[in-house]
């Protein structure tokens, strides 16, 4: 049996554990059975947001981005923007998971992220929600001093900034 | 035996018990033995890799009482860094720790470490949230079924603590259609180091708590699935009107905010029922002595450590009527039905009005003789031991002389020959598979030591016909002529180019028993030198697809070096897939795949030991850096003016061991550039990451069918005059909304009032391959600039592009 067969299985078998039990499974099969495939570190944007049902890319990006279930205030929450468009739901979704305190300690990597600020689809969307109680000056500054000297001087360089 | 542990988690929790405390003593232990090797570890994201634990510090901190031992707990890791690739094939990565929610997931981990030939024992503590998952946090079901799939899929050994849990594994292979996997059943012991001698004293609130009269003690998390709640229902149906109490001793877990209100907000609360939170040692101890007895009314265990606590304590138990308490508790303890409080009130009385029943379990118990943890430490030692048991190895008496050669080209044939009787005195006989028209001016032109016999063409195919592509015709014939019998079992096969560099002997090869399996790659991250996919890409792929479809590894074996083949390993392959034949797949990729992958014991995977592999620096990034060379892959072209073997001799002569050192220094100064650069790449990386929290990529999307866009990174970072390649995709609805199939990229640098400082790069995409590396070359002076890129769908007529600064250094 092939690793996907066997991951789809084994959902199968406790989801019907989980309804004997009067219970019902929290995560969708199509959630897990993308994490079954996610690396530990990377996550591709562009192939997240082939994701046409919104509340189930809501659920993907938490489990994906953050490591969890989406809690129910956050569900919650974002049930008002549900009948968005995809890409504006998207965009909005990935940003405030990017721009908050519990993400940037999760050492994840975003790959092909279209929802950057820099690319077509991001924008002056950026830390609509949620984000982290740090501003975001004072967040790069700390993430700048982190920074091995060559690559601080790039990054003046970069800004325009002299030395 | 070498043994490499993962124990992130006990490294990162802030309140070691449960199974942190099994980790813990049985750690300390096998760490500190002297029979195997054991590798502690901690995974870092930070670095991508795991990070060594140093051993004395681990089971010093861990003994002598964490922080009061004087020892930072970040002291105990080491700076020293172990990638997932320098397992060595052969070794064993033990899972004892609670990883299923560990982020390095072992769905992602599993196979990586099992196509290095790396064996997985793994302690499977239970299958709770697989059986029962209404009692289960839905974080820890998800990640539980994933972690259970790849134990089911690739673990060669399971231990668990009970043959309970062996029945529960076994249930639900057997529900899955699949193979049972092999168990062994340790069981554990009892607590800790810490004896009644010990001059720490119980918190005196606790103490004053457990004096003030009879309770049943409840050890642990309060969750749904131990069953606090039928405690509370028996002491409401009357057990605390006859003065017994209850005392929940533990920590606030998942899913219980009902429970604990109802507990914090009870009548009773403060006189009959009382919350003692994270109790340490010496205090838990304390509880367990004086209790009346230990209430045990859980739905389902892995083993029930609180069992065996209580009753090297001397404590009575009353525990849940289910399989695996009777399995650990014996005839010790007395039963109830969980689902029952009156079954409960009723066995918990039972004691209560018969003090010579009571006097009578008392007195049973201390016949009892639970395993220590130095019993348990051992037993779990000689269960691992069984992981290597009966190992498949290659027979010792194995002697290889022959040399086998696929070839058209008689001079290349020639000019090779003298490198292998000079440098390989063990091979005393070459197999040459060769079209029938090359055999007489071998024959004529060869004069050397070797015995030189010939398979032609039409010997091997023997009517058949010669598919037209070069690597479907080269597998085709291979398979063929594997069935000669003119091949020995075991022998070396090359390439009329790959030339030994020094003496090489058979140990270079066959070690330990196993088969040297030299690998350069991992086909699920080849990509070719620039996209335009060769025949060789083209059968690597193809080989991948095969390999991957069928469960087995994929790295990439056509190292450029010779090899050994074991003959009936390859034919048994073909054997059981005799599709392949004519599919143009690699031979190297497929047989030492599918060897590692049914034939683990056999084989060592690792990494390959050949000069000229890439031939040029720009060809493509190196995926494995050899350690040392033994073979050269020849390219005439390196000799040339201006290449990295400029003024050297090709041929075989008199002074080639003293020449060979100078190629060796020479490429491996050239391979050190492209690291090099590498090293910029990775810290233009790190530094984007930490500013972005991304990593540096390119896609391009489609808008709609009539437009499309390209997503770059805000900036770029690359070293003057070297290589970079770069993270690049085109997204599948280019194909399948806008409707292209002709994608040309193109690229350069440019100053920033748009001069070009480098030519245009142009790369034609293939559509079956739209993930890619863009091989960038940086300007060769170091400055401020501008990278462009421009994507054209050429049978659309529709463009983008992208610019970014670029700073080069």
């Amino acid at each position: 049996m092939n690793d996907k067969d066997l991951y789809s299985a084994i959902f199968d078998i406790v989801s019907t554990n989980a309804g004997k039990a009067g219970s019902t499974m929290e995560v969708r099969k199509e959630c897990y059975m993308y994490l079954t495939e996610a690396s530990p570190d990377t996550v591709d944007i562009l192939e997240l947001s082939k994701e046409e049902d919104n509340s189930l890319f809501l659920e993907k990006a938490y489990y994906i981005m953050l490591c969890r279930m989406v809690d129910k205030k956050a569900k919650s929450d974002w049930s008002d923007y549900e009948k968005l468009p995809k890409e504006d739901f998207q965009m909005r979704v990935i940003n405030a998971i990017k721009g908050s305190e519990e993400f940037f300690t999760k050492q994840i990597k975003l790959k092909n992220n279209i929802y950057s600020g820099n690319n077509p689809y991001g924008g002056s969307l950026i830390g609509l929600r949620g984000g982290s109680s740090v501003s975001v000056p004072e967040k790069l500054m700390r993430t700048y001093r982190k920074m091995p000297e060559f690559v601080k001087k790039a990054a003046r360089r970069i800004m325009g900034i002299g030395g | 035996m070498k043994f490499y542990i993962d124990l992130t988690n006990l490294m990162t929790v802030d309140f070691v018990s449960g199974i942190q405390r099994v980790v813990r003593e049985i750690m300390i232990r096998l760490a500190g033995s002297d029979e195997h090797e054991y590798t502690l570890m901690t995974w870092s994201f930070r670095k991508n890799a795991f990070q060594q634990l140093n051993t004395e510090k681990f089971i010093q901190y861990f003994t002598e009482g964490g922080e009061e031992s004087g020892i930072k707990r970040t002291s105990v890791i080491s700076q020293k860094r172990i990638d997932y690739r320098d397992i060595p094939s052969g070794a064993v990565f033990f899972d004892i720790d609670s990883v299923w929610n560990s982020r390095l997931g072992r769905s992602w981990l599993f196979p990586l470490l099992k196509q290095n030939g790396v064996k997985i024992v793994t302690q499977l503590y239970d299958l709770i949230p697989i059986t029962h998952p209404q009692f289960c946090h839905a974080n820890t079901t998800t990640n539980f079924m994933m972690y259970t799939g790849a134990n089911i899929k690739y673990a060669d050994l399971i231990i668990t603590n009970s043959n309970a849990t062996v029945k529960a594994l076994n249930d639900l292979t057997d529900r899955l259609g699949v193979e049972r996997k092999r168990c062994e059943v340790v069981p554990l012991s009892s607590d800790f180091a810490f004896d009644s001698g010990s001059s720490s004293e119980p918190d005196p609130e606790v103490k004053e708590i457990a004096d003030g009269g009879r309770y049943l003690l409840m050890l642990g998390t309060i969750e749904p699935r131990k069953n606090h709640a039928l405690v509370i229902d028996a002491l409401e149906a009357g057990l605390a009107q006859s003065g017994m109490r209850a005392i929940f001793a533990g920590r606030m877990g998942w899913n219980v905010e009902t429970l604990e209100e109802r507990i914090n907000k009870h009548p009773l609360n403060g006189k009959n029922l009382f919350f003692v939170e994270r109790p340490d040692d010496a205090t838990v101890d304390y509880l367990y002595r004086h209790a009346f007895a230990v209430a045990f009314p859980t739905f389902n265990e892995g083993f029930g450590l609180p069992v065996i606590e209580a009753f090297m304590r001397g404590t009575p138990v009353v525990a849940s009527d289910i399989e695996v308490l009777h399995e650990v508790a014996g005839e010790y303890a007395d039963y109830f039905d969980p689902t029952d409080k009156d079954s409960f009130v009723k066995c918990v009385r039972q004691l209560m009005d018969d003090p010579e029943l009571y006097a009578a379990r008392k007195e049973k118990l201390k016949s009892y003789k639970p395993l220590t943890w130095d019993e348990s430490a051992e037993k779990m030692l000689r269960a691992l031991e069984k992981v290597d048991e009966h190992p498949q190895n290659v027979p010792e008496d194995v002697r290889i002389k022959q040399i086998v050669c696929l070839t058209a080209r008689n001079d290349d044939m020639l000019a090779t020959l003298p490198f292998i009787e000079e440098f390989m005195p063990f091979i005393t006989e070459i197999v040459l598979c060769t079209p029938d028209k090359n055999v007489e001016e071998l024959k004529s032109r060869y004069k050397g030591r070797l015995t030189m016999k010939f398979l032609t063409d039409s010997e091997i195919l023997g009517g058949e016909k010669l598919p037209e592509d070069h690597s479907t015709r080269n597998f085709f014939l291979r398979c063929l002529a594997m069935k000669n019998p003119v091949f020995d079992d075991v022998f070396i096969m090359t390439d009329d180019d790959y030339r030994p560099l020094r003496t090489i002997t058979q140990e270079d090869f066959i070690s330990g028993g196993r088969y040297n399996a030299y690998y350069c790659y991992d086909l699920a991250e080849w990509r070719g030198t620039y996209n335009r996919p060769t025949s060789f890409d083209t059968c690597q792929r193809k080989s991948r697809k095969f390999l991957s479809e069928h469960g087995y590894p994929t790295l990439m074996y056509a190292s450029h070096q010779m090899q050994v083949i074991d003959k009936r390993i390859f034919n048994e392959m073909t054997a059981k897939y005799p599709d392949i034949i004519t599919t143009g797949v690699c031979e190297w990729a497929m047989y030492f795949n599918y060897g590692v992958g049914t034939y683990p014991d056999m084989f060592r995977v690792t990494p390959y030991v050949t000069m000229g592999w890439p031939g040029v620096k720009s060809d493509w990034n190196v995926f494995v850096k050899p350690d040392r060379f033994l073979f050269e892959n020849h390219y005439d072209f390196l000799y040339r003016k201006g290449q990295v073997f400029e003024g050297l001799r090709e041929d075989f002569h008199e002074n080639v061991r003293e020449e060979n050192q100078e190629k060796i220094m020479r490429f491996s100064a050239h391979l050190e550039e492209q690291m090099k650069a590498r090293d910029v790449y990775d810290a233009y990386c790190s530094g984007y990451w930490l500013l972005y929290r991304e990593t540096p990529s390119f896609a391009v999307i489609a808008g709609n069918e009539n437009n499309i866009a390209v997503s770059a990174p805000a900036y770029f970072m690359g070293k003057a005059g070297n290589w970079t390649r770069l993270p690049f995709t085109i997204d599948k609805d280019i194909i399948n909304v806008v409707g292209s199939k002709e994608i040309m990229v193109s690229f350069w640098f440019s100053d920033e009032a748009g001069a070009p400082l480098t030519p245009v790069g142009r790369m034609g995409i293939d559509i079956n391959d739209l993930s890619f590396l863009l091989p960038v070359k940086s300007p060769d002076s170091a400055e401020r600039c501008v990278f462009n890129v421009r994507v054209v769908l050429e049978d659309r007529d529709i463009g983008a592009s992208a610019t970014l600064r670029a700073d080069i250094v």
